[in-house]
């Protein structure tokens, strides 16, 4: 056996693996390195079974689990701030959109919004066609589409409403005017074969809610991700 | 305690189980504060670092495999806590001897004398070195596990840990816990049962 294999042995000894090797015991007698170093092993086997681990400090444990405590706590406070603050974005971005769409309407002449009552009761009032009372009902953009396409849609449909109204109102107050004008000459108008008044403003709105959309989809898609970053609570996995 | 039981434990833990977290804490308190410790010699500094450990455990427990055992995962966090807190230190101006604050005042006898002689030693190995060796000697844990902890290979780690003890025996050589020619104790190391028959 030589000094190498004898270390090895020394190793093997000191990892927990008994050793029955006179070889071994054989070389000690003639290597006095080795010999020195084995005793060395011996005494370190001695101290490690001496050596204590340290031991924590009383109520470690106590302020561990009250630090963890305060951490969940600020954790917590954390995640609500964030959707506090995502929420309050979110309904920022929507406002200013809706100013933003009232400015234009208002910039192309349509004035705008008209008051709730003006509008529930426009299509009611006098000479209302049944088919923009039904086409309010019904609108025909898509109703899966994203809130705030719907929103821009509504807007638009608001237009129209204003439009159906002050169209009506303009139309009796020519028949009354017609009606009084003592010349028969003036041409009968053809009211059927006219085109809507509002469909070039439900068109606009539509198309303003499809320039919209990618602007609405990437403000979606941010809170998203957004809320997806926020920590969950422990019971929403379980 | 075996993984099913790591795994219950843990899923009680998430959903914010005070006494599972009383239990978790109190498992495991004791090995990582010792660890602490030994790798940074100083004991205000490893309670810290045991806080800071159990913080970053329970943040990141939803991380961990239920799959594979719990400890190493845990002593990992441990280990890597400390190596950034070594590198820390090191930054801070100030001189502090750590050894004075952690190793007990003069020996009475002969065998408290080995045991500071093998602090000692300890304290002065290489970081590596020295976590391979807390581990297995102090904490008994097996090279597997110790690979897992330290993200090494276990050839790597049976390395570090003989050069540790070749370290050790030559400082005890060195500073004469061991006679020149070994004639004072001349017997091998003996095994843990022939030890306990003697």
């Amino acid at each position: 056996m030589n000094c190498d294999e004898a270390h090895d042995l020394l190793q093997q000894c000191l990892d927990g693996s008994p050793i029955e090797s006179p070889e071994w015991l054989t070389h000690l007698r003639h290597c006095a390195d080795c010999r020195t170093l084995a005793s060395a092993g011996r005494r370190l086997h001695d101290g490690l079974h001496l050596l204590s681990s340290p031991l924590p400090p009383t109520g470690l444990a106590e302020r561990i689990v009250e630090r963890l405590r305060l951490d969940r706590r600020r954790a917590r406070s954390r995640a609500r701030r964030r959707l506090a603050l995502s929420l309050a974005l979110a309904a920022g971005l929507i406002v200013a959109l809706s100013l933003r769409l009232n400015w234009q309407g208002a910039t192309d002449g349509t004035n705008t919004r008209p008051p709730d009552s003006v509008v529930k009761n426009a299509p009611e009032r006098e000479g209302a066609s049944q088919v923009h009372t039904d086409q309010r009902r019904e609108p025909d953009y898509d109703r899966t589409a994203p809130t705030l396409r719907q929103s821009a849609a509504e807007l638009g449909e608001v237009f129209t409403s204003l439009s159906n109204q002050t169209a009506d109102e303009t139309l009796g107050q020519t028949r009354l005017w017609a009606a009084n004008v003592p010349s028969p000459s003036l041409p009968k108008l053809d009211l059927a074969s006219m085109e809507p008044p509002t469909r070039p403003l439900r068109e606009a709105g539509e198309g303003v809610s499809e320039g919209l959309e990618p602007v609405t989809t990437s403000a979606r898609r941010a809170v998203d991700l957004f809320l997806r970053e926020l920590p969950m609570e422990p019971s929403a996995t379980n | 305690v075996n993984s099913n039981d790591d795994a219950i434990l843990v899923r009680r833990c998430l959903r914010g189980d005070d006494e599972a977290i009383h239990n978790l804490v109190n498992r495991f308190q004791t090995e990582i504060y010792g660890l602490c410790v030994r790798l940074l010699n100083h004991r205000h500094d490893a309670e810290d670092v045991t806080q800071e450990v159990f913080l970053r455990i329970f943040r990141s427990l939803r991380g961990w495999d239920s799959r594979r055992p719990l400890k190493p995962w845990i002593m990992s966090i441990a280990v890597n806590r400390c190596r950034t807190w070594l590198s820390q230190r090191c930054k801070r101006p100030e001189l502090v001897d750590y050894l004075q604050d952690t190793l007990p005042g003069p020996p009475a006898d002969d065998s408290g004398e080995l045991v500071q002689e093998i602090e000692k030693a300890v304290a002065e190995l290489r970081l590596e070195y020295r976590t391979a060796f807390v581990l297995f000697h102090e904490q008994g844990q097996p090279y597997e596990d110790i690979a897992q902890v330290m993200d090494r290979p276990v050839g790597t780690i049976k390395t570090w840990l003989h050069r540790a003890r070749l370290e050790i025996l030559e400082r005890l050589r060195r500073r004469g816990m061991v006679s020149g020619d070994g004639e004072e104790h001349p017997a091998a190391p003996l095994p843990e049962n022939e030890r306990e028959q003697a």
